[in-house]
C-alpha cells in the first residue's frame, strides 16, 4: 500500500470515527429519536425519542409506575416502583411483577380489573411491619411490539392513616357525645344508663363485629349483647370519691378481624374508655351529692317546719303550765288540785317535746362550755349501764388524752343516753356496748363522707352496739323527726332527731354506719376546744324552791295571754308589776316613773322595736337597770347567746314558775 | 453528466415515521437547502419502519440521519440538523 493510499484508509477511518463520535453526541444530546438495532438476518427499528421523554416524565414523577408484559414479567419500572417494593430500589427489570409484589393472587386482581370498567384494587402492603397503602391503576399498552400493562401504583398512606385518625377521632367524639347524653339522662334508671353505656360502646367502634364492651359498678355487672370472654381487652376504672367502684372494659373477641387489622387497642380506644369512665364517675358523684343534698334539704325543711311549730307550742304551753301551776298552788288538797297537777303535767311532757323539736331543728338554747369528755363518760358509765339494765354490758373507752369538747353538756349526756337506749333496744338478746371517744383530725380530703362541716379537730364520741342492725333506707332516714321502726307508742321518733340536731348546732355533726347483723355505730363528731386549761364543768342545777321579792317589774309583752300569765305569775312571788304591750309604751313608762326595779321583755315584737333595742334605750337612760329578755322563739336567744356578747339574762319560753322566779331573782341581785 | 447535473446535491433523510425528531430534521433540511441551495438540490426521504432493511444497505444506527450521497465522498449528518452551522460544513456548502 503506497502513502497515498495509507492515507485515504485512514482518513476514510477518521470519518466513521467522527461519524460515530457525531452519533454518540446525538444520541446523547437527545437530537436522535429512533435507533437501528441489527439482526443477524433483520433490522428493527426502535423509536426511543418519545421514551426517553416519557421516562424522564416517569422517573419524576410521584407514583410508582411500572410497564410488564402480559405474563407480568417487568420490562420497565421507574424508581418510585422499584423502593415501594425493595430497600435500594433496585433494578426489577426482568423480574416477574408477583415476585416483587410477592404475591401471584394480587397481580391477577389488579389486571383482572383491565377492560371491566372497575377500577383496580386499592391495595395495603405490609412494609417493615409498617402498613402502606396504594391506590392502583392499570391499562393495556403495547411496550415496543410487546403488548402487556401499564400499572401504576399511588401511595395514600398518609391520606389514609389521616383518615383513619380523623375517623377515630369522630368516632369517639361521636360515643362520647353519646355516653354524655346518657350519664345526663334524668328519664333513665341508673342501671338502664349503664347498660346503654356498654351498648354504645360496642356500636361505635369500627370494629364492632368482634368489639364488646362490659361496665362493672359495686359488683353488678352490664355486659354488651355481643359479650364473648375477649381475646384482648382493656379497662378503665370507675371512681367515687377516689375510690374506685368499678370498671368499664373493652375487649376484642374472637371474631373476624379482616376489616380491621389491629388486634390491639390503639391509643385513641384507650383514651375514650378513659373518657368515658370519667363520665360515669361524675354521674355516679353528681347523684350522690344530689341524694346528700336532697337528704339535707329534707332535714332541714322538716327542721324549718317543727321549729316553727314548736315556737308556737311554746307560747301556748307557757300559759297552760303557768296557769296550772298557779292553780295548783291555789286550790286547795283534792280533785280540782289534782287536775292542775296533771295539767302541769302534761304541760311539761308537751315542753319536753317542742324542746326535743327544737333541739333538732337547731334552734334549742345551748350553753357551750369546755367539756373533759373522758371524764363525762367515764361519770356516765354507771348511770348508762343502769339505764340500759343487766342483759347488755356497756363499756366505755376513752383515751387519756382525748381532751376536751366545746359542747352543752346536758345535751351531750342526753345524746349520748339516747344513743345507748336505741343501742340497747337493737339489742333485744343482750349484747355490747361500747362508748368510746377519741381525737379525730378532718381535712378537706376526708371530709367528703362527713357532710358540711369545717375541717378541724374534733372529738370523735362513738356508739356502738353488736345488735341487729339496720337496712340502708332505715339508715338514710334515721335523722328524719318522727321517723321510728319501733311500733306506735313506744318511740316518738325524736331520739336521733335530737342528737344530729345538737351536734349540728355544736359546729359538728352525728353520722350512723350500720350493717345489717353486725350492729351500728353512731358518732358524734364536736368541735375540740382548744384551750385546754381553762375547762370549766357546767354549773349545777339551780336552787330548786322558787324564790320571792317585793321588787317592781315593768312586763313587755304583746301577746295578751302571755303577758297577763306572767303578771300574775310574778304578783303571785310576790312582786308589783307594771304591764306595756310594745317598746314605746316600755319607755313611756320608764321616764315617767323611777321605780322600776327590772325590765322583763319579750324579744320579738311589734311596733318598731325589738326587745334588744329596747333594753339599749333603757339602759341609756337607766344604766343599772337589769334586763331579762325572753323569747319562745329560741333562734333569737340563741343568736343573743352567741359569742357571749349579751350582758342580758335570757329566759326561753315555756318557762316554769321556778325558773322565772330564779332568774328575776338573778337579775334583781345583780342589779343590786 | 452536465455541470447543473454534478454540481446538484443528491440528500437522502432516513426517519423513523412521524418521530418528533424526524419532523424536525426534514423541517430544518428543507429550510436550510432552500435558503443556501436554491435549486441545487433533491432530497429523498426514506422511512425505515416501513422499510427496515434499508437501514443495513446504508449503515444508519441513530434517526433521523441525512446522508449526502451525491457529490461523494458520502457524509452523514446525524441528529435533528438544528444546528445549520455544522450542517452547511458537512454539506461543503460553505466552502464552495
Amino acid at each position: 500500500m503506497n502513502d497515498a493510499a495509507s492515507s485515504a484508509v485512514i482518513d476514510e477511518l477518521r470519518r466513521r470515527l467522527a461519524e460515530a463520535e457525531d452519533t454518540l453526541l446525538a444520541i446523547q444530546q437527545g437530537s436522535v429519536d429512533a435507533l437501528v438495532v441489527e439482526n443477524s438476518n433483520d433490522s428493527q427499528i426502535f423509536t426511543i425519542e418519545s421514551e426517553t421523554g416519557y421516562r424522564a416524565f416517569m422517573e419524576a414523577m410521584q407514583l410508582g409506575a411500572a410497564a410488564v408484559d402480559l405474563d407480568g414479567n417487568i420490562i420497565y419500572a421507574n424508581r418510585n416502583f422499584a423502593t415501594i417494593f425493595t430497600d435500594q430500589g433496585d433494578d426489577l427489570q426482568g423480574r416477574p411483577l408477583a415476585h416483587v409484589i410477592d404475591e401471584q393472587e394480587l397481580f391477577e386482581r389488579l389486571v383482572g380489573t383491565v377492560g371491566t370498567g372497575l377500577a383496580a384494587p386499592e391495595i395495603i402492603l405490609s412494609v417493615d411491619g409498617a402498613e402502606r397503602h396504594y391506590v392502583t391503576a392499570v391499562t393495556e399498552m403495547v411496550v415496543g411490539t410487546t403488548p402487556g400493562y401499564a400499572v401504576t401504583f399511588s401511595d395514600v398512606t398518609k391520606e389514609r392513616l389521616a383518615q383513619r385518625a380523623l375517623n377515630a377521632r369522630v368516632r369517639e367524639l361521636k360515643c362520647l357525645y353519646r355516653v354524655l347524653e346518657l350519664t345526663t339522662n334524668d328519664g333513665m334508671t341508673f342501671s338502664q344508663i349503664c347498660q346503654a353505656i356498654v351498648a354504645v360502646l360496642s356500636e361505635e367502634l369500627s370494629s364492632n363485629q368482634c368489639a364488646c364492651s362490659r361496665l362493672v359498678i359495686n359488683d353488678t355487672e352490664y355486659r354488651s349483647e355481643c359479650w364473648v370472654e375477649p381475646v384482648s381487652r382493656f379497662s378503665a376504672a370507675i371512681n367515687n370519691e377516689n375510690i374506685a367502684v368499678g370498671f368499664v372494659e373493652l375487649g376484642y373477641g374472637n371474631g373476624e378481624l379482616s376489616q380491621f387489622p389491629f388486634s390491639e387497642f390503639v391509643r385513641e380506644e384507650e383514651h375514650l374508655l378513659n373518657a368515658v369512665a370519667a363520665h360515669v364517675s361524675r354521674m355516679i358523684a353528681v347523684a350522690s351529692a344530689r341524694e346528700r343534698l336532697t337528704r339535707s334539704d329534707r332535714l332541714r325543711a322538716v327542721g324549718e317546719l317543727s321549729g316553727g311549730v314548736a315556737h308556737d307550742f311554746n307560747n301556748l304551753l307557757t300559759v297552760i303550765l303557768g296557769n296550772a301551776e298557779t292553780l295548783a298552788e291555789l286550790l286547795p288538797d283534792g280533785v280540782a288540785k289534782r287536775l292542775a297537777e296533771m295539767t302541769a303535767k302534761a304541760a311539761g311532757k308537751g315542753a319536753e317535746l317542742t324542746n326535743q323539736l327544737l333541739a333538732f331543728s337547731r334552734q334549742q338554747v345551748l350553753n357551750p362550755k369546755a367539756v373533759d369528755v373522758r371524764r363525762l363518760l367515764l361519770d356516765m358509765k354507771e348511770f348508762l349501764q343502769r339505764a340500759i339494765g343487766e342483759q347488755i354490758h356497756v363499756d366505755v373507752v376513752a383515751e387519756a388524752d382525748v381532751g376536751v369538747a366545746l359542747a352543752d353538756q346536758s345535751q351531750l349526756e342526753n345524746a349520748i343516753l339516747n344513743l345507748c337506749l336505741n343501742a340497747r333496744d337493737a339489742m333485744l338478746k343482750g349484747g355490747l356496748i361500747t362508748v368510746s371517744a377519741s381525737r379525730a383530725v378532718l381535712t378537706a380530703s376526708n371530709l367528703i363522707d362527713h357532710g358540711d362541716i369545717a375541717p378541724g379537730t374534733y372529738i370523735l364520741i362513738k356508739v356502738e352496739d353488736n345488735g341487729a342492725g339496720m337496712e340502708q333506707e332505715v339508715v338514710a332516714r334515721a335523722f328524719e323527726p318522727f321517723f321510728t321502726t319501733k311500733s306506735k307508742g313506744e318511740g316518738s321518733g325524736l331520739g336521733l332527731s335530737m342528737v344530729f340536731g345538737f351536734a349540728k348546732q355544736s359546729n359538728g355533726t352525728a353520722q350512723l354506719v350500720s350493717e345489717v347483723g353486725k350492729g351500728t355505730t353512731a358518732s358524734i363528731f364536736l368541735p375540740a376546744y382548744a384551750d385546754t386549761d381553762s375547762g370549766q364543768q357546767s354549773s349545777t342545777a339551780s336552787d330548786v324552791r322558787a324564790q320571792r321579792g317585793a321588787e317592781v317589774i315593768l312586763v313587755v309583752e304583746d301577746h295578751d295571754l302571755v303577758r297577763e300569765h306572767v303578771t300574775g305569775l310574778l304578783h303571785s312571788l310576790g312582786y308589783a308589776t307594771l304591764a306595756a304591750t310594745n317598746g314605746l309604751e316600755a319607755m313611756a313608762i320608764i321616764r315617767a316613773n323611777d321605780h322600776v326595779d327590772l325590765v322583763f321583755t319579750d324579744i320579738i315584737m311589734p311596733g318598731g322595736m325589738s326587745g334588744e333595742e329596747l333594753a339599749a334605750e333603757v339602759l341609756r337612760l337607766r344604766p343599772d337597770m337589769p334586763i331579762v329578755l325572753t323569747s319562745g322563739y329560741s333562734e333569737t336567744l340563741v343568736n343573743q347567746g352567741k359569742d357571749g356578747g349579751c350582758k342580758h339574762l335570757l329566759l326561753k319560753k315555756p318557762y316554769k314558775m321556778r325558773e322565772l322566779a330564779n332568774i328575776i331573782r338573778q337579775g334583781l341581785g345583780s342589779g343590786s | 453528466m452536465s455541470d447543473v447535473t454534478q454540481k446538484r446535491k443528491k440528500l437522502v433523510l432516513y426517519i423513523a415515521g412521524q418521530t418528533p425528531r424526524s419532523i424536525a430534521a426534514l423541517k430544518n433540511l428543507e429550510r436550510i437547502c432552500g435558503e443556501h441551495l436554491p435549486g441545487q438540490y433533491e432530497i429523498e426521504v426514506i422511512d425505515l419502519k416501513k422499510s427496515p432493511a434499508l437501514a443495513r444497505e446504508h449503515g444508519i444506527v441513530a434517526i433521523p440521519t441525512l446522508v449526502r450521497e451525491l457529490p461523494v465522498p458520502i457524509r452523514k449528518i446525524i441528529g435533528d440538523l438544528s444546528d445549520e452551522g455544522k450542517v452547511l460544513v458537512s454539506l461543503q456548502i460553505a466552502d464552495e
